[in-house]
This record gives C-alpha cells, structure tokens and sequence, in this order.
C-alpha cells in the first residue's frame, strides 16, 4: 500500500532542498558526519572528537566566545557605520544622533561596546585557560604564537575603536595612550606620530583610527583566525587534559 | 576489493549486502570517497549533536546577556 507523501515528504525530496541539503536526517552516525563535513561553517570541526573536549568547565568555550564576540562586533560594527562620520566636526554629534535618533541605535551602540570589553576579557582568559592547561607545548607552539598576536590585535582594535565616539573619555585616553607610546626609547616620537598623524590629536588621528579600526585590524584579526583554526586542526584538535 | 569485483557480474539479492559493503560498492561505482562512519572508540562523540549543541547554547546564553546589559547599562558618552 502507497504510503501517501506528506508536505515534509515533499519538500525534503524536492530539486531545492536536495540541492542545499546534502544529508538526509541526523539519526545515523553517517548523516550526522556529512552535516559537519559538507556544511561550510561546521566542517570547522571534526566529525568526532574526545568525550573530555565537550566537557564545558575544560574550555569554558573561551575560544569560541571570543570568535562569536567578533562576529557581534563586525555585525553591529556595519549598522554603527551607517551612521557615523569619521569627522572631529560630526563624530560626537553622529554617537548622540545614533543614541537619540536611530531605531535601535543605543542598542547597537551598547552591544558593540560591551562586547567590545567582552572581547578582550574573553581573549585574555582564553589565552590563561591555554597557559594553565599546557595547551602552547609541542605541536602547539606555532598556534600560542598566532594567538598571542590575536590577542595584540584585540587590543588595538579596542585601542582605536575607543577614539572613535569623540567624546572627553576618548580624547583623554588617546592622549595618555600615544604619550605613553611617545616615551618609548629611540622610535618613541615617530611612533607618536605615525600613531596621531599630527602634533596633535585632530582630524588625523580620527581618520587614521578609524581606518585601522573598520578595515585593516578586522582584516587582519580574520586572516589570523583562520590560520588560528586552521593550526588547532592541524595539531590533533583539541588539547588533552594533563 | 576482490570481493566486489568478483560479485560484480552478478546481481546482489535485496537486503542481503552489508551498509559496510554497500559503502565500498559505492565508492567503487562513484569513483569518490562517500563519507562512511566509523567505528566510535570508548571515549569518542559525534560533534554533531553533542559539541554543536553546546555551543549553540554557549552563543544563545551569551547573546541574551549581552542584550540585557546593552538595555539596562547605558556606556558613558561625555560631553566634548
């Protein structure tokens, strides 16, 4: 007797679905690994892993917080840019504008910064979670390396992302920040400079912050995170516990 | 192999191969690597459901804090 076909029967057998989704229902081993190896964000991981690794209070899932942290970043980061003008002229009145004015704009503003804090204290424990756990021995060495520069760049993206609002906590920690980078021996003047743009911190300094803030440290964060992951996969996965 | 080569020429009764063997005719037939599951060891999950749902549930719990604190916490905007 012909079972009659059901509405979800006909959708999963059409050309569409069966174009876009490659495996059938994960109740078999087999599906459940052609879901993580034919999809292009889950073949991030492996098809299988130790049962320690999916133990929350082992990673804490730092890592991938700090990852989820920057994607939150870049998405609320594009909506901000609508807006925002990077002008010593605009740049403050823009912030009161997106709070004030834009439909969910305190919003954005808000989860961009505290993520922003987020970020850097997510990174920074995950980089303590990694030192405590040996995971930087041999093969990992490289990958504590790539890591440890991500985390440099963590702190400049939050570094030049704190100017951008134009207000006095902005001014006044860039001031601090470039004249602590000014009393660095030898190169510390030109590092000033090249930091500020100008003798003083203007117009210069907030094209030059904000260009390094939207395009060239993003930029740069992801290529690191790719050769980041790319290298936990490389080395064996996950680290074992001592 | 030399099974499937030799079983070849004959037509296989319904339900009588193995999903092992039906794995390896494919691949033989195909031309290409079907993914195939293994053997799990002792201490060894699939990372789809256990670890994907893990930090879905990681992603979901951070997001809804961070909206609460973006809502209740305003950051500091200082007049110029």
């Amino acid at each position: 007797m012909r079972r009659e076909q059901t509405l979800a029967d006909r959708i999963t057998s059409s050309a569409l679905w069966r174009s876009v989704v490659r495996h059938g229902y994960p109740d078999t081993q087999r599906n459940q690994a052609l879901i993580i190896a034919s999809n292009v964000f889950l073949h991030l991981h492996p098809v299988k892993i130790k049962r320690y690794a999916t133990k929350v209070t082992y990673t804490f899932c730092l890592g991938g917080l700090s990852f989820f942290m920057f994607l939150i970043l870049t998405m609320t980061g594009v909506v901000l840019m609508f807006y925002y003008v990077p002008s010593t002229d605009l740049a403050y009145r823009n912030m009161q504008e997106i709070e004030a004015t834009v439909t969910f704009g305190q919003l954005m503003r808000n989860m961009h910064r505290y993520a922003a804090h987020g970020m850097v204290i997510a990174v920074f424990l995950h980089m303590c979670r990694v030192f405590y756990t040996g995971s930087y021995k041999p093969p990992r060495e490289f990958n504590w390396i790539v890591g440890v520069t991500l985390l440099f760049l963590t702190f400049l993206l939050s570094f030049t992302g704190y100017l951008l609002p134009w207000d006095q906590l902005a001014f006044w920690a860039i001031t601090v920040g470039t004249t602590m980078a000014e009393s660095a021996p030898l190169i510390g003047p030109r590092v000033r400079f090249l930091l500020v743009g100008d003798l003083e911190i203007g117009q210069s300094t907030l094209i030059r912050f904000y260009t390094l803030h939207v395009i060239f440290l993003p930029l740069a964060a992801a290529v690191m995170m790719a050769v980041h992951f790319w290298r936990i996969r490389k080395d064996g996965g996950i680290s074992g516990p001592l | 192999m030399a099974e499937a080569i030799q079983g070849r020429g004959t037509a296989p009764q319904a339900g009588s191969i193995s999903d092992e063997k039906r794995q390896r005719l494919l691949e033989l037939v195909r031309g290409r690597t079907a993914a195939r599951p293994t053997d799990l060891a002792e201490d060894e999950v699939m990372v789809w459901p256990t670890l994907v749902v893990v930090e879905a549930l990681s992603a979901v719990i951070f997001t809804f804090l961070l909206v609460v604190a973006s809502i209740i916490v305003a950051p500091p905007l200082v007049d110029i």
